[in-house]
């Protein structure tokens, strides 16, 4: 099922070729170009003898990886408020199949292909630089790190997307809570003050994805918990995916 | 005069977007204090020659607060309608200048949501905390040459998404090329950084192009980061871009609609 759902959405992108390959490239050029100011700053602040060059883009690409990987696929989260809005959200909830499944699979967008592909790149490369002996063990803590970021971003989308239930519309705001988090997450966390090292330790994990996993990869620590920190997005999946149920229950339709 | 006429009924009927600026202020309001927390962190570790803390910080609110009136991304949905339905055609057959009439709606729908927006976000950065806060003028003569900049500023960001929106007339493909032009202008008009703190040699492309004149000059003016008579040199190439880029606009229009009608036949 999930094979057929790509397939779909992958013969509807290629409908328009050059369409495609044009969103795909500007895409990727804003994200470029977000990458590039915060490469800037750190230029133009002299920082970068503080901040291991590597070990920065490790921490920022790991976000935009997992950012891109969940608009990409948890696309029909992000846009909820479409399906509630033209009542499709009615006709997922009668066929007799999961609703989350049903969900991600109203919309995968192919056109943040770029940008994944570009995250990626970064990722490996720079990961290779910044473990200098590469083990299996920070093989699967990087798999992991990926993954959580990729869960943490689509449970932010769920979570966002609970809102619709109560708003129907009024998305715009919420963008600010996806974007923002994104858009904080790129720097180091041990940039800022300690107000926002602790909402991103224990309101949005984000410190659980790249910070506290880059200690381990580098060598400064071996200690088994910041190997399997990643793990802890679980609990943030857990709990967006519960206020999200909370949602349906007290869903009325839009009646159109 | 017929133009004045319509500038201000399109701001009449723009202003009724009331609920929509109030999710815009929020969002500006957000993006502001999430910006101000980085740049905060950056000043904390060094500081840099090019703009000062607080310039910076003034800078950000300022960007905030007139966010509407600078925005390059502007769509018109209007434009980009009657050109692919043929209404256009209708539109030539009218006693106006189709590029002033256009232009005259864009400089409208900015200014409506530029009103609604910009005082709730000026008057709660004037009154933050001391070091987080929007700073006064530096001067009143600065304060005046802000005005005329943000003013002349306007005036050019309509004058370049005309031409954008031009542009995109020659493809059917309007998104991405869209999206890409606007994303190099951006970042030449300190929309991704301010432009002191962008590469020295970004800073020297961004001299020799308009857009740093559309937000940039009037927020650096008004936080003294530019003196005076720099100030009056580029209010000076400002105006002179406006009629190179309204001269420009002018030309690429005829050249697309005349490929354009044969297709809206």
């Amino acid at each position: 099922m999930i094979r057929k759902y790509l397939s779909i959405h992958l013969k509807v992108a290629l409908e328009y070729k050059v369409s495609f390959i044009l969103t795909i490239l500007a895409q990727t050029l804003s994200m470029f170009l977000e990458i590039f100011a915060v490469e800037a700053l750190f230029y133009k602040f002299s920082l970068l003898d503080i901040y291991n060059i590597n070990q920065l883009i490790l921490s920022y690409s790991v976000v935009w990886l997992g950012f891109s990987l969940a608009e990409m696929f948890s696309r029909g989260f992000d846009n909820f408020a479409n399906l509630i809005i033209d009542g499709s959200f009615d006709l997922l909830l009668i066929k007799p199949r999961n609703i989350f499944l049903q969900i991600f699979g109203s919309d995968i967008c192919y056109e943040k292909l770029g940008r994944v592909i570009f995250a990626f790149i970064l990722v490996i490369t720079n990961f290779i630089k910044v473990v200098e002996s590469i083990s299996i063990l920070k093989i699967i803590l990087l798999i992991l790190m990926i993954l959580s970021s990729f869960i943490l971003f689509t449970s932010v989308f769920i979570l966002c997307a609970s809102f619709c239930f109560k708003t129907v519309q009024g998305l715009e705001v919420i963008n600010i809570f996806t974007n923002g988090t994104r858009t904080l997450a790129q720097y180091p966390m041990d940039i800022y003050n300690k107000v926002i090292r602790i909402i991103f330790t224990l309101v949005i994990p984000i410190t659980f994805i790249n910070y506290y996993p880059i200690q381990y990869l580098n060598n400064t620590t071996n200690n088994i918990f910041y190997l399997l920190c990643p793990l802890a997005i679980l609990i943030f999946l857990v709990i967006s995916t519960l206020v999200f149920k909370a949602g349906i229950k007290h869903y009325y339709s839009t009646g159109s | 005069m017929k133009y004045l006429s319509y500038l201000k009924l399109e701001l009449l009927s723009n202003l009724q977007y009331r609920s929509a600026a109030l999710a815009g202020i929020a969002t500006q309001f957000f993006w502001g204090a999430l910006l101000v927390c980085v740049y905060t962190a950056f000043y904390s570790h060094t500081s840099i020659d090019s703009i000062n803390y607080d310039q910076l910080i003034t800078y950000v609110w300022l960007n905030q607060a007139f966010f509407a009136l600078i925005f390059i991304r502007n769509k018109d949905k209007d434009i980009f309608s009657s050109i692919r339905t043929g209404t256009v055609a209708y539109e030539l057959c009218r006693p106006y200048d189709l590029y002033i009439w256009w232009y005259v709606k864009l400089l409208s729908k900015k200014y409506a949501a530029t009103i609604l927006r910009f005082l709730p976000i000026i008057v709660v950065a004037l009154f933050l905390p001391k070091p987080y806060n929007l700073s006064l003028p530096i001067s009143l003569l600065a304060f005046i040459l802000f005005l005329i900049s943000m003013f002349l500023g306007s005036l050019v960001v309509c004058a370049i998404n005309l031409i954008a929106h031009f542009l995109t007339f020659f493809t059917m493909h309007d998104k991405g090329i869209f999206s890409i032009l606007n994303s190099i202008a951006e970042l030449l008009a300190g929309f991704d950084l301010p432009i002191p703190l962008l590469p020295a040699i970004l800073i020297m492309v961004s001299e020799y192009l308009p857009f740093r004149l559309i937000g940039d000059l009037p927020f650096r003016i008004y936080s003294g980061n530019i003196d005076t008579l720099y100030a009056l040199k580029s209010i000076g190439l400002q105006i002179i871009w406006i009629i190179i880029l309204m001269i420009l606009g002018h030309l690429i229009m005829k050249k697309a609609l005349k490929k354009v009608c044969i297709q809206g036949g």
